[in-house]
């Protein structure tokens, strides 16, 4: 219970602890520096995701106001401006892991990555990104949902997926080490199931029951078990690094995880095969593989916990620790629990299609990916010259907006997905009418996203602002 | 447990491809025609989904389509097309239009969703759906 209140007491702000100031000179020369040149290539990622994520606050709050004051003009048409909001959605916390994992890399297995690969997928990566945007924006699209970028772009990104993947296997079969790490095995095997998985759903099919199909091989497959494997080492990595606990606290139950990650990521695919035109065997896999996915949310807390418990030594600012426990929490409220009511046939008849799916992705996806990325900035940026004066004074500001936020958002959307549940899909009103009744709780989704917005452009504008305006201090 | 782990995942990855060959084959859809498959251009060109929903995937801002069919006729579709109402609660910005031709493919298009088995979904209402006629006629 004791140790309860010192996560406690990390997390609050403003909680004075006794020992803060003692602490700080021992800990100066506790924090971690980079000891392998390529872990560099990691920033860059990093900076980009960090860059995107910012835009993508403007454009998202934009979207929102549609839902308020809908003749509102807007530069770009709503659904060209949705098909940018979710691509970038995707992409951006993409480059944050990817950043994250050029970083654990090189200490995992005591070799360094091919620096040159990993640039060159930086830049493949980032021209396609852009390309993707602009002619989203400008209206070209595949018209499926989240896939919306033209065939060549998905091509080039699954592309850059495989430079990744061959600059992972060459440094791995170049180690140093005897033995492979458990997480070394969780990547790779990561990192290979999210390429296969995304060609299949790259093509556009006859059949548009094909097309959802495969659609959810990357909607869901990637978010809810491959990239899941990749954030599971990344996880377990840095809090080797930043907690200094045993190697085998953390891999204790690694591979179970890794097996019920892809058994329940993937057979749990199945709870978007409802209502598609699919066999309806399907409800069946879907109701209880999708009710196990909550199983690996939990060994991720477990193992948070374990290895904060168990720390002999900190190497890291306490900002690293209050983004890793926002990323375990709204895992579990998100993605845990709020898949876990979802994922009933007998509940998501009513709430499929509803304001509750949004609220679904948007704590889901920003709660575990966004906030994961975030985490890995402020773990991994101070460690670089040019950005070493990060302030962690800013960045505990937006911490607290953009919880705060979220959370407003999260309610807002909880109640009108239940009004729209409940009056569009039980009572059968018509979905113009249940819309107009919506607006309050939009009011407050968006007044949630603009509390969000806030705290993302802290961080964006004080990471822009140590790049351009702070020369290094030497 | 390494080689029982890798056993299981060997075993989960295998009946995961056997499944999905048994549905690829088993989809609970209609013949495809050609007017489907022009029509299914128009949907995807226009980035329909990115506001309308279908099976329930997309996006919130307007209805889902996946029963368009069984609810509206053909001729109001393509009075519908060409008048292009403001759709409630918008006042001025109107609902994008498409072409004669583009409307017959699209009809074609949803009429191919309309008879796709979706396993009862949308469940059942308590009241009859009344829909906006939009002042058409």
């Amino acid at each position: 219970m004791g140790r309860f209140f010192d996560i406690v007491k990390q997390i609050v702000p403003f909680w004075s602890t006794n020992n803060n100031k003692k602490r700080s000179e021992s800990e100066q020369s506790k924090i971690k520096t980079i000891e392998y040149e390529s872990q560099r290539v990691s920033f860059k990622f990093l900076i980009a995701a960090i860059l995107m994520f910012t835009f993508q606050v403007f454009l998202a709050s934009g979207a929102s106001i549609e839902f308020i004051i809908p003749d509102l003009p807007a530069p770009i048409p709503f659904n060209s401006g949705r098909a940018f909001h979710i691509n970038l959605s995707v992409f951006w916390p993409l480059l944050g892991i990817i950043g994250g994992v050029y970083y654990i890399i090189p200490e995992e297995v005591g070799y360094d990555t091919n620096i040159k690969i990993a640039n060159i997928q930086f830049w493949l990566t980032i021209v396609t990104l852009l390309l993707i945007y602009g002619s989203l924006s400008l209206g070209f699209t595949t018209g499926r949902e989240y896939l919306e970028a033209l065939l060549p772009f998905k091509i080039l990104i699954a592309l850059s997926l495989i430079i990744f993947f061959i600059n992972i296997l060459l440094t791995l079969l170049k180690r140093k080490i005897t033995e492979w790490h458990p997480t070394m095995i969780g990547l790779v095997v990561g990192v290979f199931f999210s390429i296969i998985m995304y060609i299949p759903s790259m093509l556009t099919y006859k059949n548009i029951a094909m097309d959802e199909f495969f659609k959810f091989w990357t909607v869901h497959i990637w978010v809810e078990s491959t990239l899941e494997l990749i954030i599971a080492s990344v996880i377990a990595s840095i809090l080797l690094m930043m907690t200094g606990v045993e190697r085998k606290t953390v891999e204790r139950w690694y591979y179970v995880e890794v097996f019920l990650v892809i058994l329940t990521g993937f057979l749990g695919v199945g709870h978007h095969y409802f209502w598609i035109g699919a066999p309806h065997w399907w409800l069946y896999i879907g109701m209880i593989f999708g009710a196990l996915q909550i199983v690996p949310v939990f060994f991720l807390v477990y193992t948070a916990f374990k290895s904060v418990k168990r720390q002999n030594m900190k190497t890291t600012n306490d900002l690293t620790f209050k983004y890793l426990w926002a990323t375990v929490l709204w895992n579990l409220v998100g993605a845990g629990i709020l898949g876990f009511i979802m994922t009933w046939p007998s509940i998501n008849q009513y709430t499929h299609g509803t304001e509750m799916v949004s609220l679904h992705g948007h704590l889901a996806l920003f709660g575990t990916y966004g906030f994961l990325t975030l985490t890995l900035f402020y773990f991994i940026l101070p460690q670089w010259q040019r950005t070493k004066n990060l302030s962690m004074k800013k960045g505990n500001i937006a911490f607290w907006l953009l919880n705060s936020g979220l959370a407003l958002m999260g309610i807002s959307l909880f109640v009108a997905g239940v009004i729209q549940s409940y009056l569009l899909r039980y009572v059968g009103i018509e979905f113009t009418k249940v819309r107009e009744l919506l607006v309050p709780y939009m009011i407050g989704r968006t007044l949630g996203g603009l509390i969000f917005a806030g705290g993302a452009i802290i961080i964006g504008w004080d990471l822009i602002s140590n790049l351009l305006f702070k020369k290094s201090i030497p | 447990m390494k080689y029982l782990i890798t056993f299981l995942v060997v075993v989960t990855l295998v009946s995961f491809s056997y499944i999905t060959y048994v549905t690829v084959n088993n989809l609970k859809t209609p013949d495809l025609n050609k007017r489907y498959l022009a029509g299914k251009k128009v949907w995807h060109k226009n980035g329909c989904v990115d506001c309308h929903t279908i099976f329930g995937n997309g996006a919130y801002l307007a209805s889902d389509l996946t029963k368009t069919m069984s609810n509206r006729n053909a001729e109001w579709i393509k009075k519908f097309f060409k008048k292009r109402p403001a759709m409630p609660p918008n006042r001025t910005k109107r609902h994008p239009g498409l072409s004669e031709g583009e409307t017959k493919d699209m009809i074609a298009f949803l009429r191919f969703v309309n008879k796709i088995d979706t396993n009862g979904w949308p469940p059942k209402t308590l009241l009859e759906p009344k829909l906006r006629d939009y002042n058409l006629k």
